[in-house]
């Protein structure tokens, strides 16, 4: 379900990249819902990790390390589109308020969603191909 | 003109204008002080959240170049007992007080906010090279 989700998440990321090249445009309810949906997928994620360091990891490392260090570098990755996508959110939020546009705020908006669906989509390949080698 | 006695030359000169055909001047829309201070308000508050973005994922790169080569500081380590959520916590204790000081001397000024999109770029691109270089 974590990578079903992450996906998801990943997709619903390049929406607002996409949207936001314009910094006048608002897409608001896009862009929460994209941050929404890379939250859940975190928090799901930061609650897995801990049985996947203990049981999962050790095996993966023994049987094929660049796997290993592959799901290490999705973490961080994940991290960062975690990071980005409230920034990009915040950020559009300020650059439109009470009308009076903000266009570097926009930009920055823009900037943070396209690095958060880029790590975002670059996570959920990482873990597609770690989820091939480490399914039974 | 002939001006004659106990006639104020001035209103003489005065009323000659008014047949003249003068444009409208243009009078500047009234911005209050308000709305701007507002306005900037808002750029100061992203600024801060973006700077706070900037310096976590800048942090969390460094920390885990550290990590990497073995040279992790032990107050991170102390944090957590799992790495990526040590260097998580720490790299948002950093940000925090960095992120509220740099994004107010940002915020208050035009220019290094117009650079705060290529700013952040440039950390994003450092941070992903940090990581895939050092996982």
């Amino acid at each position: 379900m974590h990578g079903h989700l992450g996906w998801l998440a990943a997709l619903a990321l390049a929406h607002p990249a996409v949207l936001l090249r314009r910094p006048n445009r608002r897409a608001f309810g896009v862009a929460l819902t994209a941050t929404v949906l890379v939250t859940v997928v975190a928090a799901l994620g930061a609650t897995l990790y801990p049985g996947y360091r203990a049981t999962i990891k050790p095996a993966l490392f023994a049987a094929a390390p660049a796997v290993g260090e592959l799901f290490e570098r999705k973490e961080h990755l994940g991290v960062a589109a975690l990071v980005l996508a409230w920034t990009g959110l915040v950020a559009h939020a300020l650059a439109h308020r009470r009308g009076a546009v903000q266009p570097q705020l926009g930009r920055t908006a823009f900037v943070a969603y396209v690095g958060a669906a880029a790590v975002a989509i670059t996570t959920a390949c990482a873990g597609l191909i770690v989820g091939v080698h480490a399914s039974p | 003109m002939h001006v004659t006695a106990g006639v104020n030359p001035r209103v003489v000169r005065a009323t000659s204008l008014l047949g003249v055909d003068v444009a409208p001047a243009r009078v500047p829309v009234p911005v209050s002080i308000p709305a701007r201070a507002r306005s900037a308000g808002f750029a100061r508050t992203g600024a801060r959240v973006v700077a706070g973005a900037a310096a976590f994922l800048s942090s969390y790169a460094l920390l885990q170049i550290l990590h990497a080569t073995g040279h992790e500081p032990p107050f991170v380590r102390a944090l957590s007992p799992i790495p990526l959520f040590a260097r998580v916590l720490a790299s948002a204790l950093w940000a925090a007080p960095v992120g509220f000081a740099g994004g107010a001397v940002i915020g208050t000024r035009p220019r290094l906010l117009a650079k705060l999109p290529t700013a952040l770029a440039v950390v994003i691109a450092a941070f992903v090279i940090a990581v895939v270089l050092f996982p």
